[in-house]
């Protein structure tokens, strides 16, 4: 019982003090208010600071000043000004109740990692979050373009003299620009196969090589699974696998690990965590280490002989050249077999470019998708 | 959801969680009054002439979800306010394209009732930070000052602020609906 008081956060029990403080608010409104100011501000600095924008006293004057002036019984003068002192006790009490139940809420508020918002909504459930999100994370570079553009417009027309009919043109351009953009980002010309690794096995036997098979699908979707299912049927079949598979490991809460395995020998690596520690490679979740990577991109250059390579997976690292990039890179104009990497569904989108730019060898290859959409447990 | 209403919803979500991150830090640097309601008018923009192009049911509360969390997401801290706002500005279009429909009334009523929601957040948030009494005191301020200056000029001001949001909403609503037929336009031209 003893440890479990313990454990519970130092926001819980700043939180509990101050909501102390605003049930006894009424006996000693200006002491108890002055504490919980200080408690809160001692605690957490960041929790007083709306205290230094004018917005934050805008109501409080309105209350404390010009209230007890025009409303009520005016029956006290001060400096020539009457006033209602009735009016001015009760808005002075509203006022520090105001403060107080502001910085209790700041303190529950506070410092909170502003990303956890993103897992919370995921773990809602609500429909399309994920994919929409996930979409959106790719496609918010072409939208800042978009926004950049538009602002320098916006500043070359004004410097030739302010004109509503150019800046409606330019909001007009905007949208329009964003409509191609859904465009672009709607074309999705690859044919789709099986996700039943026999028939997927059997279809893929009688395909010209070498092939470029996209396993797609949300996070979480269960990619990392049905990949290893399939290698395990390609074994079955005494068919020569290679690659790299990522198993997620959930420690607690939102906390995570990623491990890399080779599918050949079966050896294990920690890739990731969503803990921070000092390296070069990280995304905005999680954190990547460089030499688990290094060994990953060996296994995958050793790979290149075998009939199936498994790449799991290829993303926003890979996009900027990091990742398996270097690897994939490595893939030579002679491999004759089947290349399968995992991707998320949102990067279908930029597939081409991403191809065309960073591994223009296999951009030639024949392409094949498969969807991914069973929830994963995790 | 078609994935092309997919791909519209994020895009037209992103780029507004993108203008709500960066022109709402541009307005808060500059401590200019009604910010939340300039904010409000550019994200009905968007929505309407959003929903115009592409009519499909949820996509204007799906949008506004996306933006609420890019937006959350620009901050390095949470701040319930604007995601409540966003999300609200979301709700309340939602239901008005679901009842009247993306036609010229639909959009006005849009226009008024998002117009005016920044000062119903505003009153609620007072209301529980100062108690269920701020409503009743500024009505009184508002009788008082009227009393003392004359002329209702009290219940004018009121009257005036009020107006104001009404009007950040309508114009919100008018430019929105000119938009969509101009951009309408353009891409019929270009197919």
């Amino acid at each position: 019982m003893k440890h479990s008081l313990l454990l519970l956060s130092k926001r819980f029990w700043i939180g509990l003090t101050i909501l102390f403080g605003l049930l006894f608010l009424k006996t000693a409104p200006v002491i108890i208010t002055i504490a919980i100011t200080l408690i809160a501000g001692l605690t957490y600095q960041d929790a007083v600071r709306p205290l230094r924008n004018y917005k934050f006293w805008i109501s409080i004057v309105l209350l404390v000043v010009i209230v007890p002036i025009f409303a009520g019984v005016q029956d006290t003068t001060f400096l020539g000004i009457s006033y209602s002192s009735n009016k001015l006790d009760q808005t002075f009490l509203m006022v520090l109740r105001g403060i107080s139940i502001f910085m209790f809420i700041q303190v529950l508020t506070i410092d909170h990692d502003s990303r956890k918002v993103e897992n919370i909504m995921r773990r809602l459930g609500i429909k399309y979050f994920s994919e929409l999100i996930d979409l959106s994370r790719s496609i918010i570079p072409n939208a800042e373009g978009i926004a950049r553009t538009m602002s320098g417009k916006l500043k070359r027309s004004l410097k030739n003299g302010f004109n509503i009919r150019n800046l409606y043109d330019i909001i007009v351009d905007v949208f329009v620009d964003l409509i191609r953009l859904t465009n672009k980002f709607d074309k999705t010309e690859l044919p789709t196969l099986s996700s039943d690794p026999e028939i997927l096995i059997q279809l893929i036997s009688r395909k010209k090589k070498p092939l470029l098979i996209i396993c797609a699908g949300e996070p979480w979707s269960g990619k990392s699974h049905w990949l290893n299912t399939l290698n395990n049927s390609l074994q079955s079949k005494k068919i020569n696998s290679a690659g790299v598979i990522t198993v997620k490991q959930n420690i607690s809460g939102s906390e995570y690990k990623q491990f890399l395995i080779d599918i050949s020998t079966k050896e294990k690596r920690q890739l990731s965590a969503t803990n921070p520690f000092p390296t070069n490679i990280k995304t905005d979740r999680f954190y990547f280490y460089e030499d688990t990577f290094q060994w990953g991109i060996d296994v995958i250059k050793n790979g290149v002989t075998s009939e199936w390579l498994i790449i799991d997976e290829v993303g926003i690292l890979e996009q900027k050249g990091n990742g398996f990039g270097p690897a994939i890179q490595n893939i030579p104009e002679s491999f004759e077999g089947v290349l399968l990497i995992a991707l998320r569904k949102s990067l279908i989108a930029y597939l081409d470019q991403f191809l065309n730019e960073h591994y223009p060898i296999i951009s030639k290859w024949q392409r094949n998708l498969i969807l991914i959409d069973k929830r994963e447990d995790c | 959801m078609k994935r092309k209403t997919l791909v519209f919803i994020a895009l037209f979500g992103a780029f507004w969680g993108i203008s709500e991150a960066t022109l709402g830090a541009v307005l808060h640097a500059l401590h200019l009054p009604l910010s939340g309601s300039i904010l409000s008018a550019i994200g009905l923009v968007i929505l309407l002439v959003a929903r115009k192009l592409d009519n499909a049911r949820g996509s204007s509360l799906m949008m506004a979800i996306i933006a609420a969390t890019i937006k959350m997401i620009s901050f390095s801290t949470v701040k319930l306010g604007p995601f409540i706002g966003i999300i609200m500005e979301g709700v309340l279009v939602e239901l008005a394209m679901i009842l009247i429909g993306p036609n010229k009334l639909g959009f006005m009523s849009a226009g008024m009732v998002v117009g005016i929601y920044p000062l119903i957040q505003n009153i609620i948030t007072k209301s529980i930070l100062f108690g269920s009494n701020f409503i009743p005191v500024i009505l009184e301020l508002a009788e008082g000052f009227s009393k003392e200056v004359g002329l209702g000029l009290g219940w004018w001001i009121l009257g005036l602020y009020i107006g104001i949001h009404f009007a950040f909403g309508l114009v919100a609503a008018i430019l929105a609906w000119s938009l969509q037929k101009s951009v309408r336009a353009l891409i019929r031209n270009e197919a």
